[in-house]
């Protein structure tokens, strides 16, 4: 009897065992311990698990270092897992905005998409000169800001009226050079559809959750360490011929119709930025800084903007803002109010 | 609800009385329901379209009045939910808004539906044979909750119907869901009919077809271009209670 029991243990125990295998995929740490440049200065890692993505810092502005760069990182993974790239620790970034992707396969051999990134003390693409393609709802190709969907740090609301053929956001030539213009328009039933490109995540689930609040839609901010004295950047306004507030009939129906009102004055586009410090669900704003403006000259004007800062801590995540309409997400603006951006650059004084 | 209950308390209390007639009989009833509400009209089920019902079991009590040896008539109150989960893809299914305006949609889409209610069959029996007969009846039911969402995935959305006409599938990797929980109507009615047999003087084996005889929705939900109207089966089991 005793035999038997043992065996039944022991057949139990194999099985509990068999069953046991973790389905975790994660990176745990990333930590760098070797650099191919003498001139980079590596601060630290950072981590997030859910969207799988990881966060290398370095304290440089890395357009002023020589491409390729080669780190040596020490990768450690959920237990039982395994990279099925970057095997040997060795991340060769081609230039600053470059992401290197690779994928954890868990124990049980589930599989999670991770995503390596530069973050340096200036934000990816901040010259607005790459674009790529994207399938909008209505099956029709646009452009959205960066290299792809995942690794850039911009975000449109371009998605949100793609149905309509109508993209508040695009590229623009001058010459060599790409500039981003943001535009007011309508939209299908909208009569007032602010341009919008801010450093963060557009979320098309949240816009058609909350379709009276566009606000909810834009999930700003961006991992950053650093603590930049402003900001600066060329830009120039034309505001829309008829300035109009539309107001929902039906506050709680964004497709119940608008009744729309001739307001006095005129169009204006609006910038800010703000730096926060996220822990968890705790956000602290440590920093802000915002303009508004009216029609410009037709040229590009450099304008800077200084920080007004409310804490000694560094940030964790920095958001900036660029609409064609102050009151856009309040249905106030003119349809044709276009902002041109170019050239952003942060100031460390 | 608090109404409901009081029926029910007062039918229980008056039919009890009453059985002792031997006229009529009271039963408590267990049951399972599968089903949902389809299109109507049909033709706007899509090809291809297939739907999943999920069985949940229903609770009730019933009355029953003989009026002689082939006509038996009974009035029961159930309680249940019922479920279905669908998907089809669609070609420029219509989403009509209040301001006039539309979105068409073309793609792959997954519904959810739920509804929990109170229903109150008035039902004849009719049998030659002992212990065998046909049911056929009315029901009003009052629905407590529903549920009813869409999700269209990795479609194409456009208010021009020509472009989701001439749609490439797949679209974008993205999910827009529509839900209609708010536009589902308090109350249903429809018709009945089924078999029952007797395994015994006191305990039934029963299975039903209920058919609804109105849309689901409130009546002024035009937001789609067709009605859904309930159809279930109820496979159950009554006991009655006084020989």
């Amino acid at each position: 009897m005793k035999k038997i029991l043992s065996l039944l243990f022991v057949v139990a125990l194999f099985f509990a065992c068999a069953d046991d295998k973790s389905n975790k995929a994660d990176i745990t740490d990333a930590y760098i311990i070797d650099l191919s440049d003498g001139n980079l200065n590596y601060v630290q890692t950072s981590i997030d698990s859910e969207n799988g993505k990881i966060y290398l810092y370095f304290n440089n502005d890395l357009r002023n270092i020589t491409f390729p760069i080669l780190l040596n990182a020490d990768i450690k993974t959920s237990s039982g897992a395994k990279l099925s790239s970057l095997i040997n620790g060795e991340l060769e970034f081609s230039n600053s905005d470059a992401v290197l992707s690779t994928e954890v396969i868990a124990e049980d051999g589930t599989t999670k998409s991770w995503s390596v990134f530069l973050v340096h003390k200036q934000l990816q693409n901040s010259g607005f000169e790459n674009w790529f393609e994207n399938m909008g709802m209505n099956g029709k190709s646009y452009k959205e800001s960066g290299n792809s969907a995942i690794t850039s740090v911009w975000a449109t609301a371009n998605m949100g009226t793609s149905s309509y053929s109508v993209y508040g956001s695009k590229p623009i030539s001058d010459g060599e050079n790409t500039l981003v213009e943001i535009k007011t328009q309508e939209a299908g039933n909208l009569p007032i559809t602010a341009g919008t490109i801010f450093t963060g995540i557009f979320s098309l689930a949240d816009a058609i959750a909350n379709p009276t609040d566009p606000e909810k839609a834009t999930l700003f901010g961006t991992p950053f360490i650093f603590r930049p004295s402003g900001f600066k950047f060329k830009f120039k306004y034309q505001a829309g011929e008829d300035y109009i507030q539309a107001t929902l009939i039906n506050p709680t129906n964004i497709f119940g119709g608008f009744t729309i009102e001739d307001i006095s004055g005129e169009d204006e586009c609006t910038i800010y930025a703000f730096l926060e410090v996220r822990d968890g669900d705790q956000i602290t704003e440590i920093a802000r800084t915002k303009m508004e403006s009216g029609t410009t000259e037709d040229n590009m004007t450099e304008t800077m903007l200084t920080f007004d800062y409310t804490s000694n801590v560094n940030p964790t995540h920095i958001t900036i803002v660029f609409s064609s309409s102050t009151g856009g997400a309040l249905w106030r603006g003119a349809v044709g109010s276009t902002l041109v951006v170019d050239d952003l650059e942060l100031i460390y004084e | 609800m608090k109404n409901i209950f009081l029926i029910i308390l007062i039918s229980v209390f008056s039919l009890s009385v009453l059985s002792q007639e031997r006229k009529f009989n009271f039963y408590p009833n267990i049951a399972v329901d599968l089903g949902g509400a389809i299109p109507f009209p049909l033709s706007d089920i899509p090809d291809g379209a297939g739907g999943t019902p999920k069985p949940y079991p229903s609770l009730g009590i019933g009355s029953e009045y003989t009026l002689n040896n082939k006509w038996q008539f009974a009035l029961e109150v159930n309680y249940l939910l019922i479920a279905f989960s669908a998907t089809a893809d669609v070609v420029s299914q219509a989403f009509y808004f209040e301001d006039g305006s539309a979105q068409y949609y073309t793609g792959y889409t997954e519904t959810d539906v739920e509804l929990r209610m109170v229903e109150f069959p008035f039902i004849a029996h009719y049998g030659g044979k002992e212990g065998r007969k046909l049911l056929f009846g009315a029901y009003y039911s009052r629905i407590l909750e529903g549920r009813f969402e869409t999700r269209g995935i990795n479609g194409i959305y456009s208010p021009d119907i020509s472009i989701t006409d001439n749609a490439t599938l797949p679209g974008p990797e993205i999910t827009i869901p529509y839900n209609f929980n708010e536009d589902i109507d308090k109350y249903d009615y429809g018709v009945l009919i089924g078999y029952r047999y007797n395994l015994n003087h006191r305990l039934y084996l029963w299975a039903r077809l209920n058919v609804g005889f109105k849309s689901i929705f409130v009546s002024d939900f035009t937001n789609i271009d067709y009605d859904m109207y309930q159809v279930r089966i109820n496979l159950g089991v009554s006991y009655k209670l006084f020989n």
